[in-house]
């Protein structure tokens, strides 16, 4: 199911390839499902990685609609009272935002390939900030 | 002398790396831990602000015309999403349609019709939610919407005779600034500055995030990434030393994270030369950066490693050049540690992109 970490001709196996195969197993793709219909009711990105802090869960859609580890010992995703984090990112995001809840910074991270922005932490204050590179 | 600002690193995302890999378990045991961690959590904050109510260790004993409070897992059971089996083909044929731009059957399978389930061990119990009765008066202030599968709540409310719970409230476990853990102070104070000569930057040390790179995308610009490089490497700026020191340099970034997406998808028709090319352009534009500062790898849904989470890191050798460098991390999604005594946790966001997506994608 999940290639193995040493053999790097499994690594090069296309992903639909085991997205068909997640399928099976009973997930289905990449997506959360149950957000998002019209603009009404649907979340935004922010609202979405805000959710998922205040749940103490990284990934509560896991493993209905989003492929997961079947874990029997523990669940790593879940956020102990010593694992909230001071700041708490996403990657992937359609547009940068950025908010403060209960003291921990959140940051949306826009994709490079479609913004040509980066975003830029500082550790001091926590404050950040959005670069463009595009022209 | 000129030299770049610099933060303690210790690396926390030890617990997403999985040494064994079985995969004959059920998924049930998912649930049960993560009820038996978070319950007792939402259960202490709905003891606090509930008001009376009684509370029930388990749904199987909630009463009818009792108001109490109840806990468990949220399901979202929506009318609108197949079974998993009947239309797997056409499902895997949407996924595909996303990266190839082939039309655009993607439609959202939310809709306002689906329902609400609290359920435990015990039993489950439909949620009648109605957004007038519960906002803003006990619990958090939450949207239907914004719960999703999954996640552990604490619900208020009294059973109808329909046998569903009318609810009041709901508290999910959250967080409080006042619990929040402090920065390790001994990690923050022995971050430096950027310098050059004796004249010392008056900016504090950075991590630049950076996602979604699609290396290798067809039609991809190469000159943003090349301004990126630059601006980290310090190449970008005049060489006169105010100017290495101030805003438009990159001398006070001490550490770049890749949030995901670093490589473009590679289809299954590719053959195995081109699909090679995007990780060969990776590993070139890491080897630039990594001669410079630390970078922090995590690999996103486009990324060559498994597709589960916790995604592991992508192994090394794809990146022969890179590997070189003892400022490259490989990391797994998702990606934890402390930079000059901040504590960072992130994802390359499958979970958020693809709703932001879906979104998109119904009001087109």
């Amino acid at each position: 199911m999940a290639p193995s970490d040493s053999s790097a001709s499994l690594l090069f196996q296309p992903i639909e390839d085991m997205r068909k195969y997640t399928a099976v197993v009973g997930a289905k793709g990449m997506d959360i499902d149950g957000e998002g219909v019209g603009d009404a009711v649907a979340p935004s990105e922010m609202d979405v990685l805000e959710m998922t802090l205040r749940s103490r869960h990284i990934a509560p859609t896991g493993p209905d609609s989003l492929p997961c580890y079947p874990f029997v010992d523990s669940d790593p995703f879940v956020m102990g009272n010593d694992d909230v984090p001071h700041v708490y990112f996403a990657g992937g995001c359609q547009r940068f935002e950025t908010k403060v809840f209960e003291g921990v910074r959140l940051v949306c991270v826009p994709n490079f390939d479609s913004t040509k922005e980066a975003v830029k932490l500082n550790l001091v204050t926590r404050e950040v900030e959005v670069l463009s590179f595009a022209l | 002398m000129a030299s770049r600002a610099t933060a303690p690193f210790v690396p926390t995302w030890q617990p997403f790396n999985l040494n064994r890999k079985q995969y004959s378990q059920q998924y049930t045991h998912v649930y049960s831990k993560r009820l038996l961690t978070l319950g007792p959590i939402v259960k202490a904050r709905a003891k606090e602000s509930s008001g009376g109510a009684s509370h029930v260790d388990r749904i199987i004993e909630l009463k009818e015309g009792v108001r109490s409070v109840a806990t468990g897992a949220i399901v979202k059971e929506m009318s609108e999403r197949k079974e998993v089996v009947g239309d797997f083909s056409e499902e895997t044929q949407n996924v595909i349609d996303t990266e190839g731009n082939k039309g655009t059957s993607f439609k959202t399978i939310a809709s306002k019709e689906d329902k609400l389930v609290l359920e435990d061990d015990s039993g489950r119990v439909i949620l009648n939610l109605n957004a007038e009765d519960i906002a803003d008066k006990i619990g958090d202030n939450l949207k239907k919407c914004e719960l999703a599968t999954g996640v552990v709540a604490s619900v208020v409310g009294t059973v109808q005779d329909t046998g569903e719970l009318k609810v009041e409230g709901i508290f999910l476990a959250s967080i409080s600034a006042s619990s929040l853990p402090p920065v390790v102070s001994e990690e923050s104070s022995s971050m430096t500055k950027a310098e050059v000569g004796d004249v010392k930057s008056n900016l504090d040390p950075c991590v630049l995030l950076v996602s979604g790179l699609m290396m290798g995308k067809e039609g991809g610009e190469t000159l943003p990434l090349q301004l990126l490089t630059d601006y980290v490497s310090g190449a970008s700026v005049e060489a006169e030393e105010k100017q290495l020191l101030g805003e438009g340099s990159g001398a006070h970034v001490c550490r770049v994270i890749l949030c995901g997406g670093n490589v473009r998808e590679v289809r299954e028709s590719e053959d195995v030369k081109s699909a090679a090319e995007p990780v060969k352009q990776l590993d070139d534009f890491l080897s630039q950066l990594c001669a410079n500062l630390p970078v922090d790898l995590i690999p996103g849904a486009t990324d060559p490693t498994n597709a589960m989470m916790p995604q592991a890191s992508i192994h090394p050798c794809l990146l022969p050049n890179a590997l070189t460098y003892e400022t490259l991390n490989t990391t797994p999604n998702p990606y934890s540690s402390r930079v000059g005594g901040v504590k960072l946790l992130g994802t390359s966001g499958q979970v958020r992109a693809k709703a932001g997506e879906r979104r998109l994608r119904s009001e087109g």
